[in-house]
């Protein structure tokens, strides 16, 4: 079966991010496959890569970008929820003539059509949220 | 050749509470150009989104209901309320900015049995 | 394969609205999953407020684990593990996620 995720939750403020990791570990171990993992809301400010998680604890955007190097997950996060919070790729960074560029590598940013295009093209979708 | 799916969006926010509304009608744009069937369902405090006469500026935000107004432009013209959710606020179909259909709070469940994804934020 | 929903919740049952939204929404034969921190509504009497509707309610096993309440959870829930829960999302049609 072919899932796609929408996952719409703070990092700090609520579990579902990890929910959402565990669902697609597990459905990846079942022989099931992922059409676009897609970050909306406030959960685009996890990934930028100015954050620091303290040593003892697990950093779970960290846990996606391994997660995706095993199996190819294609991780996008809005591009307009993610420059209204500060969170820039190079270049949308030149384009806004902003000084840094932040979003982690191995995420991109990119508009609402690839969550309709998920929604065409995946046999699920769920949505992990706070 | 990939079928129809017809797609749900749930709103329960009041205006001005978070941007949950605003991104749920940010999905319903772009889901429409990708021309899926798009429905929108007002449920609970959701309903005061499309009450007339607000005025955002006051509060210094940007207002919704330009975009709820634009929808019919974009194909979306299945907008659903529910009897007694509008009736909590003593509201009327009058009262709001679209042109909605109302639903018996009964047939709620047989209403979202029907589509093939539901969005809910 | 089923052509009713799963309903997955994920807030205490404390968000009186939330539920009751939910509740509003079940048709026959649906599902109704609680994770996160609405693993606490499989508890005790928690479960009563779904006995009027001919449903499958479930919990998820980490959730329910990780706040130490196995002991605690009613007979009438149906536990699953993560990759059941994988599998109820397959079984059913859709899914709607109310938090």
């Amino acid at each position: 079966m072919i899932f796609s995720l929408i996952i719409y939750a703070s990092q700090t403020a609520s579990q579902s991010e990890q929910s959402a990791l565990r669902f697609t570990r597990n459905a990846l171990q079942q022989g099931h496959t992922f059409h676009r993992i897609f970050f909306y809301g406030d959960t685009v400010t996890s990934m930028s890569n100015l954050k620091i998680t303290s040593r003892d604890e697990i950093d779970i955007t960290d846990q996606w970008l391994e997660l995706a190097k095993e199996t190819d997950l294609d991780l996008v996060v809005c591009i307009a929820a993610a420059v209204k919070r500060g969170i820039l790729d190079q270049q949308e960074s030149k384009r806004h003539q902003k000084s840094a560029a932040n979003l982690k590598e191995g995420f991109c940013l990119s508009g609402l059509g690839q969550l309709a295009d998920a929604i065409i093209h995946s046999d699920r979708v769920i949505t992990f949220g706070n | 050749m990939v079928t129809q799916k017809k797609l749900l969006l749930i709103f329960r926010n009041p205006p001005f509470s978070s941007s949950a509304n605003r991104d749920n009608l940010d999905i319903a744009l772009a889901c429409s150009a990708f021309d899926i069937p798009v429905s929108l369902l007002f449920l609970n405090d959701a309903v005061l989104q499309l009450h007339k006469n607000q005025q955002s500026h006051l509060l210094e935000q940007k207002d919704l209901t330009k975009t709820l107004n634009a929808l019919e432009m974009y194909d979306i013209d299945q907008c659903y309320v529910i009897d007694e959710h509008l009736a909590r606020y003593q509201l009327s179909k009058d009262d709001l900015i679209l042109n909605c259909h109302s639903l018996a709070r009964e047939k709620l469940a047989s209403f979202i049995h029907d589509f093939d994804v539901v969005i809910n934020l | 394969m089923t052509s009713s929903t799963l309903h997955i919740i994920n807030k205490a049952a404390s968000n009186s609205q939330l539920y009751r939204d939910c509740l509003d929404s079940l048709h026959d034969d649906d599902g109704v999953i609680f994770i996160e921190s609405a693993v606490y509504t499989a508890c005790g009497a928690e479960p009563e407020m779904f006995s009027n509707f001919n449903i499958t309610a479930y919990a998820l096993k980490t959730d329910i684990l990780a706040r130490g309440i196995q002991d605690k959870i009613s007979e009438k829930i149906t536990v699953v593990d993560d990759g059941e829960f994988v599998e109820l999302c397959c079984l059913y049609k859709k899914s709607v996620s109310w938090f």
